[in-house]
C-alpha cells in the first residue's frame, strides 16, 4: 500500500507541475481571462488586452451594441476632439452589460449610441462556459478544472476569427481605437421582415430599465452622452420614434447626462447605410463628424 | 456524478482513503461506506431518483426470499411478479410515452383520434442497468445458482456499487455478491492495473470520444451541409466515438472497482477487430449480450429446439437488445439490421466459427483475408450506427440518401472536414494500442520499458487534461 501511494503521489506531483505549466502557457499566451458566447465580444476582449496602453490612457469611452461599434469611428473622434476615445462596444451588447468595466469613474466621459434594437433583451453572456473570477489564482483554478472548455473556446475563437469573419466580411477589423467600420456595402441585406420584427417588439420595459440604469450611472461619470442613431426615414415607425424621443428627452434633466436625438438628422442618403440602421464607411464618417462636433459643443475640459 | 468530472476526482480519493485506512478492518464498515458513497454518487445527480433506486433494491431483496420457496409454483409466481415490477418500472419511466404515441398513431390511421396522457418523465440515470441487476439476482435464486442474501447492505452494494451504477457493466449476483460478502485485501498489482485502466478509459472517453463528438454532432445535425464522403467520415467517427465513450466508461468502472478490491465483468473485447457480426456481438457490450443470453435466450430454448426456434430466439434477443437502448424505432431498426446480418451465419452454422480465437493470435498483423473480414464487419457496424445516432428513423434514411446522392452527383469531391479535426490524429494510437493488447483487454502494461511506459502515462494524462471539458457526459447515460 505504501509504495503504491508513494508512486501515485509522485506521479500526481509531476502531472500537477506539467498541468500548471500548460495552463500558464495557454493563459499567458492567449491572455483570455474568460469567454463569452459572442465572438464579437471575445474579439473585443482580445483587442483590449492587446491595446492596454491606449485603453488606460483613454478618458472617453464609447459603449453599446453595433450601433456604437459600427456607427461611431473613434479614430475620427480622437483626432477631432484631441482626446483618446476608446470603443468598447460589441455586437448585441446591452448598456447594462458594461457594469463590470473599469470606466465608471468621475474623470471619464461615456458615450453610447442607441437605436430601437437596443431595447430588446440581449442574448449575449459575458462569462460563458465556466466560472470566472477576477482573482488570478482562482481564475487559474477555474481554467485548470475545465481546461477543455477553455481550450475549445480558444480554438473556436481563432477558427471563427480566421474563417467565418475573414471569409464573410472583407476588412472587418477593429481600427486602433476599437471601432469596426464596414467597408463592404453589400454586407447586410435590407430585410423589411427583420426590421418590421424589430419595430413591432414591445420595448417599454427595457426602455424604462435603460433610463433607470442611465440615472444610476450618471453619478459615476463626468458626463454620460446618449445619442439616438439615425435610420432610414422610409422605414420609420413614427409613433414609436416619438414615444422614445419623449422619454429620452426627460434624460436631459438628469445631471451629467446629455441626450442628442440624431434620428431625424437629414444629411444621410441610402448610400450611407448598409441596412436600416448600420452605416457604411461613408455614413459612419459623416455621423462621427456630427458626433464629434456635438461633443465639442459640450466644452468638456 | 460523472467519472470525468472534478467532483469525482475529489470523491474517489476520499472514498479510497476511508475504505482502506478507516474501515479496512471491518467488512461491514467497508460495505456500508461503499453503499453510502454509491448513494451519494447517484444522489449528486438526483436525490429524488435515488429513492427510486432504493425502492427497486428493497423490492428485489424481498423477492429474493420469496423465489427460494420449495413450492415451485409459488416461487414462479414471485419470479413473475419481480419481472413485472422491474419491467413495469422501466416501462413507466422509459417506454410509456413511446407506446402511448404508437397507439395514438395506430388509432389515427384507423380514423380514431385519441389524446393519450404523456408522462414526460426524465429518464432516471442507470435505470436499465440497476433493474437488470435486480432481475439477475432474483433469477439466479430461482434457478438455485445463488442463495438469498440475508444482509440488506450487502445486497444493496451489489445493486448500487457506484463504479457500475449508471452504465454498467451489468453484473451477475453469482459473480459480484460473493466478492461483496468476502473480506477484501489491498493488492498492489490489482491497484496498478486499476490505475492503468482508469487512465486508458479516460483517454478513450475524454481525448477520443469527446473530441470526436464535436465533429459527429456537427455532421449529424446538418447532414445537408456536407458531401457524401464527409458523411461517411461522420459515420466512422461516430463508431469510434461510441466505442471510446462506452468502453472508456467501462474501463474506468472496472479500474475504480479494482482499486477497491473488486473484479467486474468485462464489457468490451476489441469489438472492431471482429471478423464477423457474431464475433462482434461476443465482444461488444458483453455484459448485456450475455445477460440476454443467460436469462432469456437459454430459457427460451436457445439453439436446442431446432433451426426455426433458434432463429426466433435470436430475433427476440436482438429486438429486445435494441429496445433496451431506447424507446425509439431507430434502435429497433438498428437491432433488426444486426439480427438479419446474423441470420446467414446462423443458417450456415458459421456463427461460432471465431468463438475461441483472437485475430492474428500468434502474428503481428492480420492476413489479407482477416483484414478484409474486419474491415467489412467494421463498415457494416458503422453504417448500422447511423440508425443508432440519428434522432429518428427518417433522419437516418435521409442521412443515407444524402450520402449516396452526393457521391453519385460529385464523385470526385473530397472530404470537407468540419473544423475540429485534430482528434483524427489520436485514433491511430487507439487502434495500434488496442491491436497490441488484443489478447487481454485488462493487461495494459505497455510498452515493456518502464521509462517509456511512464512517458506514455504522462502524455495520456496531459492529453486528458487538455481535452477535459465539464460539458461532456457519457452517451450511455441516456440508456
Amino acid at each position: 500500500m505504501r509504495s503504491f501511494l508513494i508512486k501515485v503521489f509522485i506521479y500526481l506531483l509531476v502531472i500537477f507541475t506539467v498541468i500548471a505549466s500548460v495552463v500558464s502557457f495557454y493563459y499567458e499566451s492567449s491572455k483570455f481571462p474568460f469567454f463569452s458566447n459572442s465572438l464579437s465580444f471575445n474579439a473585443k476582449a482580445k483587442f483590449i488586452i492587446d491595446n492596454q496602453k491606449s485603453y488606460k490612457e483613454a478618458n472617453y469611452f464609447v459603449i453599446g451594441s453595433s450601433m456604437s461599434l459600427n456607427n461611431i469611428d473613434c479614430n475620427l473622434l480622437t483626432d477631432t476632439i484631441g482626446k483618446q476615445v476608446f470603443n468598447l462596444s460589441s455586437w448585441g451588447m446591452g448598456f447594462n452589460q458594461f457594469d463590470g468595466f473599469k470606466i465608471w469613474d468621475t474623470t471619464n466621459v461615456v458615450i453610447t449610441n442607441i437605436h430601437f434594437q437596443d431595447f430588446h433583451h440581449s442574448l449575449m453572456k459575458k462569462k460563458y462556459g465556466y466560472p470566472y473570477s477576477n482573482f488570478g489564482l482562482i481564475s487559474y483554478l477555474n481554467i485548470s478544472i475545465d481546461f477543455g472548455t477553455y481550450r475549445k473556446h480558444l480554438i473556436k475563437y481563432k477558427i471563427s476569427i480566421h474563417n467565418d469573419i475573414n471569409d464573410h466580411y472583407d476588412d472587418l477589423w477593429f481600427n486602433k481605437s476599437g471601432s469596426l467600420i464596414f467597408c463592404n456595402k453589400e454586407m447586410f441585406n435590407l430585410s423589411e421582415d427583420r426590421w418590421n420584427e424589430v419595430i413591432k417588439m414591445p420595448i417599454e420595459s427595457e426602455l424604462s430599465e435603460f433610463i433607470n440604469s442611465v440615472r444610476a450611472k450618471s453619478k459615476k461619470v463626468k458626463k454620460l452622452i446618449i445619442l439616438f442613431s439615425p435610420g432610414r426615414p422610409s422605414i420609420t415607425n413614427l409613433q414609436k420614434v416619438n414615444f422614445v424621443n419623449e422619454l429620452m428627452s426627460s434624460l436631459n434633466s438628469v445631471p451629467n447626462v446629455v441626450f442628442f436625438n440624431n434620428f431625424n438628422v437629414s444629411v444621410f442618403s441610402d448610400e450611407d447605410f448598409v441596412d436600416h440602421s448600420h452605416f457604411s464607411g461613408q455614413g459612419a464618417k459623416k455621423y462621427s463628424e456630427i458626433v464629434a462636433s456635438q461633443i465639442k459643443s459640450l466644452e468638456l475640459k | 456524478m460523472l467519472f470525468n468530472s472534478f467532483e469525482f476526482l475529489l470523491f474517489f480519493p476520499i472514498v479510497f482513503f476511508l475504505y482502506w485506512f478507516v474501515f479496512s478492518k471491518s467488512l461491514r464498515g467497508q460495505n456500508l461506506l461503499i453503499l453510502l458513497a454509491s448513494y451519494f454518487f447517484y444522489g449528486w445527480w438526483s436525490w429524488k431518483f435515488m429513492l427510486l433506486l432504493v425502492f427497486c433494491t428493497l423490492l428485489d431483496f424481498l423477492y429474493g426470499f420469496c423465489v427460494i420457496s420449495p413450492n415451485r409454483k409459488k416461487a414462479r409466481f414471485f419470479l413473475l411478479l419481480s419481472i413485472i415490477n422491474n419491467l413495469g418500472i422501466l416501462a413507466v419511466f422509459k417506454y410509456y410515452d413511446f407506446f402511448a404515441l404508437q397507439f395514438k398513431n395506430g388509432f389515427d390511421l384507423l380514423g380514431l383520434h385519441t389524446n393519450p396522457i404523456l408522462l414526460n418523465f426524465a429518464l432516471p440515470i442507470g435505470i436499465s442497468f440497476y433493474t437488470f441487476h435486480g432481475m439477475s439476482y432474483v433469477f439466479d435464486i430461482y434457478r438455485e445458482k445463488q442463495k438469498p442474501v440475508g444482509n440488506f447492505i450487502d445486497y444493496a452494494v451489489f445493486v448500487s456499487f457506484f463504479p457500475l451504477l449508471v452504465a454498467g457493466p451489468i453484473e451477475r449476483a453469482s459473480h459480484l455478491l460473493p466478492q461483496v460478502q468476502q473480506k477484501r485485501y489491498f493488492s498492489y498489482s490489482q491497484s496498478v492495473e486499476g490505475c492503468r485502466l482508469i487512465l486508458w478509459g479516460l483517454f478513450k472517453k475524454v481525448v477520443i470520444a469527446d473530441s470526436l463528438a464535436i465533429t459527429v454532432d456537427q455532421i449529424f445535425q446538418h447532414p445537408t451541409n456536407y458531401n457524401g464522403i464527409t458523411l461517411i467520415v461522420g459515420a466512422i467517427a461516430f463508431s469510434i466515438q461510441i466505442y471510446g465513450d462506452f468502453s472508456g466508461y467501462s474501463d474506468i468502472a472496472i479500474g475504480s472497482a479494482k482499486l477497491l478490491g473488486f473484479e467486474l465483468l468485462s464489457n468490451f473485447k476489441f469489438p472492431y477487430f471482429s471478423r464477423d457480426i457474431a464475433e462482434f456481438w461476443r465482444r461488444w457490450h458483453i455484459s448485456l449480450t450475455s445477460w440476454f443470453r443467460d436469462y432469456l435466450y437459454i430459457p427460451l430454448g436457445g439453439s436446442k429446439k431446432g433451426k426455426f426456434m433458434t432463429i426466433r430466439n435470436v430475433f427476440i434477443i436482438f429486438f429486445l437488445s435494441g429496445f433496451w437502448h431506447g424507446a425509439s424505432w431507430n434502435f429497433i431498426f438498428w437491432s433488426a439490421i444486426h439480427a438479419c446480418s446474423f441470420l446467414p451465419l446462423l443458417i450456415l452454422n458459421h456463427n461460432k466459427s471465431n468463438i475461441n480465437s483472437i485475430v492474428a493470435h500468434d502474428r503481428l498483423s492480420p492476413t489479407i483475408k482477416e483484414f478484409i473480414q474486419m474491415f467489412m464487419t467494421f463498415m457494416f457496424v458503422t453504417f448500422s450506427f447511423v440508425f443508432f445516432r440519428s434522432n429518428d428513423i427518417n433522419n437516418a434514411f435521409y442521412y443515407f440518401k444524402h450520402t449516396f446522392e452526393s457521391i453519385l452527383a460529385h464523385p470526385g469531391q473530397i472530404t470537407l472536414f468540419p473544423p475540429e479535426y485534430e482528434v483524427f490524429f489520436y485514433i491511430l494510437p487507439l487502434v495500434l494500442f488496442d491491436w497490441h493488447i488484443r489478447h487481454n483487454e485488462r493487461v495494459l502494461k505497455f510498452p515493456e520499458n518502464k521509462i517509456l511506459r511512464y512517458l506514455f502515462y504522462f502524455l495520456f494524462s496531459v492529453l486528458i487534461f487538455i481535452n477535459f471539458s465539464k460539458n461532456d457526459s457519457f452517451i450511455y447515460f441516456q440508456f
